[in-house]
């Protein structure tokens, strides 16, 4: 029967093609831009622990964390988190870091502990920046005054009207995305996104601070 | 076996068969291992297949429901507060992060001595939802009048896979049958919407039902491959009264694991059934018209076995009837 001889083939084929797209999604480092709940210490070391179990969405009182798809490559079943969905709240005791049995996520104590990575603000796209009062994203920061503030500058060419520019500290941001969750401008794209690495997210900060 | 006499008839003053005492028990824990998962996410209002959406207010978790102490996945679980995870998983883990962690041991050891004390892979016969699956699968098979290969790939390859699954972690610092694994599409599946192993699962049951029996179960994967292992040892056995058996054929019929582990007792040669295969099933039990199979407790991997025995005593050639 010809279904009989082709069967084994066909199936070892369809898996072994998988197997191969995901092989090398994860050579070219796909899955280093996917936004990972607190206590990730960094990609390679995340992999290499995280079984999959699901156990910190289970623990996410926000329900913001979800399980990677197949397009993910590698690491389809991983947490990650879409912050313009649900963003991470940053809970005080960290149950998804508790609630991790092989220490894929740890190292968190405090809100100061999580790198989830940086926020980064579209300069051209922000209502902010061309004189409207919108601070969105600062007040609701849970790190208000801190991670981001508000530099007030006259505005250029304009004797009575200030600009309230909002702005990111590099050093206080964790990343938990609830600035990009609440942005208000989304067309043609977001005001503001997180950037998982820092050093590509203070190299774009500057880029965008240079246009102002 | 082909030499033996078929008796369809049982004689009639023997007790009746048990009819499906096993199967019954057996259908009752694997659907509680399915529903036991899922309850959580049911109790704390969320939806199945991680479909639920949260808020700016925190919700309940499954992870922390007040009158309900479990939560987690086949990979990994929560009773009260003590951590449960897979040890095939924890092993992976160990080499793919080349790091070890005393606490990883203390949650993989209560999983390791339950299968241990009672039979390894009493994992796949009970619990995994893939066999679950593939029962299911090997009905519609009969129904669709759809005809198979039998052992097209020799069982113990699966040990072989298994610690192929441990070097490639290794190699490439990934748990690598946790992104794989179709196990894992259906527990992780149900319960948080994940498509890991999904290819995986449908590409079994594509070959269990045009090309090969049970090629994955009994010969592919690498957990049943770990458990195989485990089941060297384990205190419940099923064991033969050869002066019962009629060779009758049905046990080797209706074996989950592979007949030719039923081979030693049939012939006479061991009282229990040694291989660390056997999945303790029962289906065997359930189908002898004869009672002469039964479940024991007891510590037969450690006695000399009647094989051993024999082959001291004269000629080694019992111990190859086990082999076909």
């Amino acid at each position: 029967m010809e279904t009989q001889k082709l069967a084994p083939f066909l199936a070892g084929g369809v898996v072994a093609a998988q197997a191969a797209i995901f092989a090398v999604q994860h050579a070219m480092k796909r899955s280093h831009d996917l936004l990972r709940p607190p206590g990730v210490q960094d990609e390679q070391d995340f992999l290499a622990r995280c079984i999959r179990c699901g156990r910190c969405i289970e623990a996410c009182p926000y329900v913001c964390l979800k399980a990677a798809n197949d397009a993910s490559g590698m690491a389809v079943g991983t947490p990650v988190l879409n912050v313009r969905d649900q963003a991470c709240k940053l809970c005080e005791d960290f149950p998804c870091v508790n609630a991790c049995p092989t220490d894929a996520l740890r190292n968190v104590e405090s809100r100061a502990d999580v790198d989830m990575g940086l926020a980064v603000i579209d300069t051209e796209l922000c209502i902010a920046m061309k004189g409207m009062r919108c601070e969105v994203c600062y007040r609701v920061c849970p790190l208000i005054d801190t991670a981001i503030t508000i530099d007030y500058r006259p505005r250029e060419g304009d004797s009575i009207h200030a600009i309230f520019a909002p702005q990111v500290d590099a050093e206080k941001c964790v990343g938990c995305g609830l600035c990009v969750e609440r942005c208000v401008i989304d067309d043609p794209d977001l005001a503001i996104k997180i950037v998982r690495d820092r050093e590509k997210a203070i190299e774009e900060t500057h880029i965008q601070q240079a246009r102002v | 076996m082909s030499s033996r006499p078929k008796t369809s008839k049982s004689d009639p003053s023997l007790p009746a068969p048990s009819r499906q005492r096993w199967r019954i028990a057996r259908r009752c824990v694997q659907v509680s291992s399915i529903v036991l998962f899922a309850l959580p996410i049911l109790l704390a209002g969320w939806t199945l297949l991680g479909g639920t959406v949260g808020g700016a207010n925190p919700l309940a978790t499954p992870a922390e429901l007040p009158f309900f102490p479990f939560y987690g996945t086949l990979s990994s679980s929560e009773l009260v507060g003590i951590n449960l995870t897979d040890p095939f998983a924890t092993l992976q883990v160990v080499f793919a992060s080349k790091t070890f962690m005393l606490e990883w041991l203390w949650y993989a050891l209560p999983i390791l001595l339950l299968y241990a004390l009672i039979r390894g892979r009493v994992f796949c016969g009970w619990v995994c939802p893939v066999n679950f699956l593939l029962e299911g699968v090997d009905f519609l098979r009969t129904k669709l009048k759809l005809q198979v290969k039998e052992r097209v790939v020799p069982r113990r390859i699966k040990i072989y896979v298994a610690a192929g699954i441990l070097l490639v972690s290794a190699l490439v610092s990934i748990p690598i049958f946790e992104v794989f694994t179709p196990i894992g599409a259906v527990s992780r599946g149900i319960v948080l919407g994940s498509t890991t192993g999904l290819v995986v699962l449908i590409a079994i049951v594509f070959v269990e039902l045009f090309w090969g029996h049970r090629v994955w179960c009994r010969s592919l994967c690498p957990l049943g491959g770990f458990y195989q292992v485990l089941g060297r040892v384990g205190l419940i056995n099923i064991r033969m009264d050869y002066d019962r058996c009629t060779h009758c054929g049905n046990c080797s019929e209706k074996c989950l694991t592979d007949p030719e582990i039923l081979d030693p007792v049939l012939e006479g040669v061991e009282t229990t059934v040694l291989a660390g295969d056997c999945m303790l099933c029962g289906e065997c039990i359930d189908v002898c018209p004869t009672k002469a199979l039964s479940a024991k407790l007891g510590l037969e991997h450690f006695k000399p076995s009647n094989a051993a025995k024999a082959s001291k005593a004269a000629k080694p050639a019992a111990k190859d009837t086990t082999k076909k």
